[in-house]
Parts: C-alpha cells; structure tokens; sequence
C-alpha cells in the first residue's frame, strides 16, 4: 500500500451504469471510459430512504443515518421554532475529512451534502450553499457567510462563482438544440436548468483551482447535475413514451445526455490536472430509472421524486496498486469511507457499518481496525457549533429545496412547519432503522406517527414492518383499519396484502389478489411478478411460476431476486448450468444476497465443482452465518470431495453455536402413536406447543396436541422459536423442513406400516370422508413405507438432531422399557406409573397379524 | 463539445491549445468546453468578455 497516496473522490448524484455504457459505447464518454478501463468498476448498492444528504452523508462517515443523525433535506432547528436545511451541524459523528484531517493529511472538501457552515479542516472546505445564487443578480451576489474554509480565501473562492444570468447561448446549445426558438412557456424550465449548469460549473471552477493550487492528499468535490438534471428531463430521454407531448419531446430529449457528456468532460479535466499516480474514486448515491421503468406518476408522499431512482449507483477507481479491467461485486453506499481508510492503511472504525472493498486492491493489506474514530483525540476540524444562522439565507435555501421537489413548501404557520418537518424526520429515521434491520425500533416510531395522523406512507410502512417481524394479526387489524377509513383501495396496500397472504400460508388468495393488481398498475410497479411467481410454485403451479418471474425479468432485469428465484426454479429441474447463470447473475447485481450464494454453492455441488461450490458457501456463511444448513452442505463437501477433514471438522464445530436452542419433536407417521407420545410427555410434564384447535374425536379419544401453524413450516418456520424448551408434534412427511438453526430431541414413532395403512383407512370411514373400504392401494402403502424411509434417513444425517425410535407395539405391550430410556433421552425423569397411567390398550385397534401372534 | 486541453501551470499565463496543438481562440460568449476546464477556461472567459465589452465615452 502506498504511503504517498494521492486520492480524489467525486461524486455525482444520481448516476447510473444504464445510462453512461451506452453513451460510453458511442465513444460520448471517453474519460469515463479510460477511467473505467485502467481501473475497477462495480455498482453501488442505496440505501433506504434514498435521500441524498442522507446518503452522501452514509458515504462520508461509513454509517448509517440512525448513526450519523442526517435525516432529510430540512430538519427541525434546536430553537423549536423554526425549520433550516440540513447542516454539517445536523452530523453527529466525524466524515472521512475530519479523520483525514486527525491524521494530518492534506484535505480538501467541495460542496458535499451537507456541509455548511464549511468546517476548519486541514485546508480548503467549500460548503454546499457556496454556489447557490438563488435570486440574486450577478452584479449582486454576496457569496453565504461561512461557506469557505479558510475565511481568507472567501474572496478568492467567490470569484470562482458561476452566476446563471451569465451563461449565454454558447453554454446551452449544445443541450437545448431548439433555444433560440422556445417561447415563454418554457421560461421556467431553461431557466432552471441555466441554474443547475451555472452551479456546477460553479464547483468544478473552485474544485480545479484547488487542485491546481493547493498540495492535496485527499480532495473531494460533489455535484448534483445529473441528479436534477435528471428529475426535471430524464422524461424527456429517448425512447419517447406514449403519454410524452412530441413538442417536449423534441425540445428536451438532449439534456440528460448532454449533461452526462459535460460531467465527462468535467472529469477528464480533473484527470489531466491530477497526473496518472493519482488514485481517483468516481462514485453516485443511486442510480436513476431512464428506461421504461420510469415511473409516470410521482406518489403523493414527502419527497415522492425519489420513486425515480433506481437501487444501484455507480463507483469506478483508478490508481497505484487498484485492479486493472475489473469488477467489484457486493459494493454498498457504507463502503466507501472504509475503503478510503484501507486506501490510506488507517485503521476502520468497528462502529461502521460498511466494509473495504479489499478486492479492488491488487495486493490488499490486512485491514486494521479501531474501535471507533469518534473518541480519538486531535483537532479534526469537525463543524464549530458556534455557527451563527442567517435566517433570509436559510428561508432561500428551504425555497429553493421546494422548487427542485426535495421539500413541500415550507407551511406559513411555523408550528407547523416545524411539525411536519419532524414528522417527515422522524419517519426518514423509522425508514432507516427498517432498512439497517433494526424492525421494532422502527415500528416504534411508525406507530407514533401512525396515531397522530393516518397518511398512507406511513401505515404500508408500518404494515410491512409487522409482517417482518411475524405481527400477521397486528397486520391485518391495520389493514383492517385502513379498510374502514377508505384508504384501502390501492395497489400499495392491496400488494401488502397479498404478502400478509402469503406469510398466513394462503397462496392462492395472494395470488388472486396479485392477478387483480396487475390490471390496476403499469409494468413499472416494481417486484408485483416476483410475488406472483412465489405464490405459484407455493401452489405448485411451476409453469405459471415461470411465466410469471420472466415477465418480471422482462419489465426490470436488474432485481436480482427475481433472477435468484428463476435459478431457484431451474434447479429444481435439474437444469444446473441455466441455474448458475441465474444465481451470478442475482449476485453481480446484489452480492450480499446469501442465499443466492448458498444456491450456487448447491448448483455447484450438482455440477460436480466442489471447489468453486465450497468458496460460495463459504460466502453465503460470511454474509448469514445462521445458515446452518450451508454450514452442513459445506462440511459435506469438505469432508467427501474435497479431502479436508481437518476444515470439515472445524464447520462441523461451528454448527451448534449457530443452534438457538432445544425442541421436542415427537414425530412419526399419522396413526403411528404420535398423540399418545405428546399425551405422555405432557403427564411427565413437559411443556406442550399445541394450540388446541383440533379437539378429540373417536380416532383419537384424548386430543391430537397438534398446532396449526406445524401445517406451514415449509414456507414459515418462524413459530419455532416459540417451541424453544418445548415439545411439538410434527408428522413425519414435514420433519425434512425443520431448519437446521435449532437443536432437536426427536422421538420417531414406529409402528408396522401395513398397521399405519388400516389405521389410517379407518380413521377416514369414521370422518365419514370415505363410506367403504377401499380396495388396497398399494401406491399409498408404498408411499407411507418411503416416507418412513426417507425421514429416518433424514434423521440420521441431521447433525444437531438425537433421536429416539420407540416402537408403539413395544410401548403398549412393555412400557417398562420405555421409562428409562426416555429418561436418559430427556434428562428428565419419566416413571413407569405414569406411562402406564397414560397408556390405554383398548385404543391399540388395527393389529396386524404378526402383532398379533407376538402378544 | 470539442475537448481541450489547458496545458500552463497556475504561475503562467494560461494558454490553451487544442489536443492536436492548435492554438483556441478565447469566444467572449463562452463555451462549455471553457466552463469543462474549470477556474482556467473561467478566467479566460471572462478576461475575453472584458475585452469586448463596449467602452463607453466620457
């Protein structure tokens, strides 16, 4: 690692890979291009909510907005009066320029949002509100106090401004072909974007002059033009859709290329001043829908226009010792502050919550670690609190947020104002606690909001948060709720629904209601073939499934789930190379998709690669280290393919302290003694997990013990963890879906299978569900015979399960065998009163002949 | 949106010079290739807007 390095980092807001290969293809893009090919590329997975200060300060800090305490475009002030924009203030922990500043590096920062009032860095901070002209004229136009670190330099850096009046004809041409011809009408159009131009070229033309110079060690400058760009034209982009007058059309369709292009031509500039031993980071905070995934309405919630962006922005590094021609798979927002520490070999705070991306790097360093940054001592330049706000500025700047869309209209009425804007704050910071996994902070806050006013953002929210966590009925009363209050009948709402469906095990009613919704939504409405295609193959229904998940690739090829899912579908058709494709393609796009790996390790294993199949569940492992079920599938290969017994032995150590606790499970075919084994456990006094519902009848006089939700542990195991310490009857057709994150005590009950067959025939004249006696089906003896089989086996090679055969013959005719060998198995002591008690022969009715002879 | 390459260092008077060597004569209305090359194409600009502003009788 270079010790000398050089490192500039710049940001563009909103772009996005889809809209700059095909520009760099035509050779439109050709510094982006070389930047590119000398370096490593990869996509740049959001956050939620896709906010830009929020993101761009995740950026800066490696946390998340729970941490770093950025919440919006405006916040409430401290005064509990008035509202302000966003304010280097609003940070609560140091950014990547206040450690480099600790640590003594030559630091120079342009216009990162927030970053006002500029802070006392080791060198040159230019803040965000630094280019704002707003309504000032060019002959008038004080630059915002504070905005320029060094205070000295506030002169020198004012004249570096670009006003909007000053830009002429020559500037826009080359975006608006048809200028000279536009009439009034489109006044506030040109005029915003001669504002936009104006401004970044604004910070381009401080940005240069600091480089050029000042000695740098890290410099970083960020620019919103293609995000704003975008938000107002990228309608306007090629192809033209149906409902986009042909007049716009023509007028506009240039810009959000054209903007591209200038943005290129920006870099290829701070390329040649940087010199080519300079590493160079080009990054976006998402990207941007310029396809026919663009959304034609915008939603009516807070800072709806983000429904524009799209998951993934864009990061490509050049420079000494970074990958030539390369990829970076997995690469998140969080990432990029850790990664500069690696690129500088400082140590990465343990409090942030993204990583290096080590595989950009030809040879990386092992990464050092530090506790955290924030209690290091030294001067960091973090923002003085001293800062004294003028408020004319701060009411600009709210304005002109509104005007770009960021922000509603600040209300006339203060208190309200102020009460919206914490409102819109505090459910910014629910969605954030949402999308770090953090459910029932979250769900604290929604429900707050919740009570106090019922808008639609935040109950699907607070709706989607209970399903998360497992709060079905809670779910279904606020549906309930919304239902009676009239905001039921939407898509958003009626999508939840089917999820709720889908997680009560009810998949044909989800799919019902999923086929009703898509006559309601255009193909834009994002994931609606994804929940489709689950509810089909949950009904095993794979052709529909299939259809249904290429209709969803079709509409938005980039969901990776949806690619995961077709891979998932393939391979269960043995099509093993289809399915390889599917998972790496799920993962180039979402690399921290664990199950994706896992499926590759498996389609691997198929494939006869066990080398390449044991690194992607060792992948899968590193990303969800609960998955016990990888950790088996790779112990297997290690042990049996790979000759590594010692590496075989260590997974295999690993795999109970990933186990969550301890089950009963008394399982067994139906009528093989399974009610009678709970009956006894319970008069032993072991804890049951029964709910009840299926009362006694004369097939079985003293209950069944069985729990509905048991039904559904293919597609929802989560109940399990209610069973911890408990005992639970589960048959044996679903004990190979029991998940591999618990310990189980099983007792299988065994039972002659021709006994099974009777018993079980008999049990269905007295339901009256058959009135004769069937002709003997050997395909249902043979299957009761397999089933038998294959869950014993299953048994056998479960490394977290101790089972127990106890033959219900044997238990009804020598219960004195049982006693002790069910007390060794439950370390709990059984009397033999008590199964004697419990035990009642009469109920012993289907004899077979050698039970029989045997008694 | 011709490229172009400014080539003096901070000290010198900037010159500019196209990629192949030819030397770029300064529009007083500006260019977007100007405003590419950031603080130098802006001083340019505006020292050719300077030239040829009117001068006015006294």
């Amino acid at each position: 690692m270079r010790d000398n390095r050089k490192l500039l980092v710049i940001g563009w807001d909103g772009a996005d890979w889809k809209m700059i290969n095909p520009l760099m293809d035509q050779g439109l893009m050709p510094n982006l291009e070389k930047l590119v090919n000398s370096g490593t590329i990869g996509n740049l997975a959001t956050l939620d909510p896709p906010f830009s200060p929020m993101l761009w300060t995740s950026m800066a800090t490696g946390k998340r907005p729970y941490t770093h305490g950025v919440m919006g475009f405006n916040e409430p002030d401290a005064d509990g009066i008035n509202i302000r924009p966003v304010l280097s203030l609003s940070r609560k922990c140091k950014a990547i320029w206040n450690i480099l500043t600790q640590e003594k590096k030559k630091t120079h920062t342009v216009a990162w949002w927030p970053s006002h009032p500029a802070e006392p860095i080791n060198g040159v901070a230019i803040s965000n509100f630094y280019q704002r002209a707003m309504k000032n004229t060019a002959d008038h136009w004080p630059i915002a106090p504070q905005s320029v670190h060094p205070k000295h330099m506030e002169d020198h850096y004012a004249k570096l401004r670009i006003h909007p009046s000053e830009l002429t004809g020559a500037h826009l041409f080359p975006f608006l072909p048809m200028l000279d011809k536009l009439g009034p009408s489109h006044m506030k159009e040109v005029q915003q974007f001669r504002h936009l131009l104006a401004e970044n070229s604004s910070l381009h033309a401080a940005f240069t002059n600091i480089i050029r110079t000042q000695e740098w060690e890290y410099a970083t400058v960020y620019f919103d033009g293609i995000d704003r760009c975008c938000h107002e034209f990228m309608k306007y982009h090629p192809p033209k859709r149906d409902h986009i007058p042909q007049d716009k059309f023509d007028i506009y369709k240039d810009i959000v290329r054209g903007m591209y292009q200038y943005h290129d031509m920006m870099l290829g500039r701070v390329m040649d001043i940087a010199g080519e031993d300079a590493t160079i980071m080009l990054i976006s905070d998402h990207g941007f829908q310029s396809d026919h995934l663009r959304p034609k309405n915008i939603p009516i919630e807070p800072a709806g226009i983000a429904y524009e962006h799209s998951q993934y922005g864009i990061i490509a590094i050049k420079g000494p010792d970074i990958k030539k021609d390369s990829l970076v798979q997995g690469a998140s927002i969080l990432d990029i502050t850790p990664t500069i520490l690696q690129l500088f070999d400082l140590p990465i705070g343990q409090d942030m919550d993204g990583n290096p991306l080590l595989s950009i790097f030809e040879d990386p360093n092992i990464p050092k670690s530090i506790e955290t940054w924030e209690t290091v001592e030294g001067e960091s330049g973090m923002p003085s609190s001293q800062y004294e706000e003028d408020p004319n500025f701060a009411e600009k700047m709210l304005d002109q947020l509104a005007d770009l869309g960021y922000i509603d209209k600040p209300d006339k009425d203060k208190a309200i104002a102020f009460k919206s804007t914490k409102n819109f704050c505090d459910s910014n910071l629910a969605r954030a606690y949402m999308d770090g996994g953090k459910i029932l902070e979250a769900i604290e806050i929604f429900e707050r909001l919740y009570q106090e006013h019922q808008k639609p953002w935040i109950s699907y929210r607070l709706a989607v948060c209970y399903q998360m966590i497992g709060q079905h009925q809670k779910c279904r009363a606020l549906i309930q709720q919304l239902q009676d209050g009239g905001f039921y009948d939407n898509p958003v709402m009626e999508t939840i629904e089917a999820s709720l469906l889908m997680s009560e095990g009810k998949f044909l009613e989800a799919s019902k209601l999923l086929e009703n919704i898509e006559t309601k939504v255009d193909h834009t409405y994002g994931g609606l073939y994804l929940k489709v295609a689950r509810c089909y193959a949950m009904i095993k229904q794979p052709v529909k499934a299939q259809k249904a998940i290429e209709k969803e690739l079709a509409n938005n090829y980039d969901n990776p789930y949806a690619h995961q899912f077709l891979g998932i579908i393939r391979l269960n058709h043995n099509r093993f190379k289809e399915a390889y494709e599917c998972f790496m393609e799920a993962i180039s796009l979402e690399y921290g998709m664990s199950e994706a790996h896992y499926y590759l390790g498996k389609t691997l294993i198929a494939l006869g690669e066990y080398e390449a199949a044991s690194n992607a569940l060792e992948v899968s492992l590193s990303i969800n280290p609960q998955n016990n079920h990888a950790r088996l599938i790779l112990q297997r290969v290690y042990q049996t393919h790979l000759d590594k017994a010692e590496k075989a032995d260590q997974i295999f150590q690993d795999f109970n302290s990933y186990c969550s606790g301890e089950i009963t499970i008394v399982s067994g075919m139906p009528r093989s003694g399974t009610s009678l084994m709970m009956q006894l456990l319970e008069a032993t006094g072991v804890d049951i997990f029964s709910d009840g519902e299926r009362v006694s009848d004369d097939n079985n006089p003293k209950g069944y013990y069985e729990h509905e939700v048991v039904k559904k542990i293919n597609h929802n195991p989560h109940w399990l963890k209610s069973c911890n310490g408990k005992a639970v009857k589960i048959v044996a057709p679903l004990i190979t879906s029991l998940p591999y994150n618990y310990r189980y005590k099983v007792i299988f009950m065994e039972r002659d299978p021709m006994e099974i067959y009777k018993s079980q025939e008999q049990m269905l004249l007295r339901l009256g569900k058959t009135n004769k006696k069937q002709i003997f089906s050997q395909g249902i003896f043979q299957q009761i015979e397999q089933t038998i089989k294959s869950s014993k086996a299953w048994l056998d090679n479960h490394p977290c399960v101790d089972v127990l055969y106890v033959s219900y013959n044997d238990l009804i005719e020598r219960p004195q065998d049982y006693a002790d060998k069910l007390t060794r198995f439950l370390y709990k002591q059984i009397d033999l009163s008590i199964i004697q008690k419990t035990i009642d022969p009469t109920l012993y009715r289907e004899r077979s002949v050698s039970a029989m002879e045997s008694s | 949106m011709k490229q172009t390459k400014q080539v003096a260092s901070s000290n010198s008077t900037p010159s500019l010079q196209t990629r192949d060597g030819k030397k770029l004569e300064i529009p007083y209305e500006g260019s977007l290739g100007l405003l590419a090359l950031g603080d130098v194409g802006l001083k340019l600009w505006r020292e050719a807007k300077e030239k040829n502003k009117p001068t006015t009788k006294t």
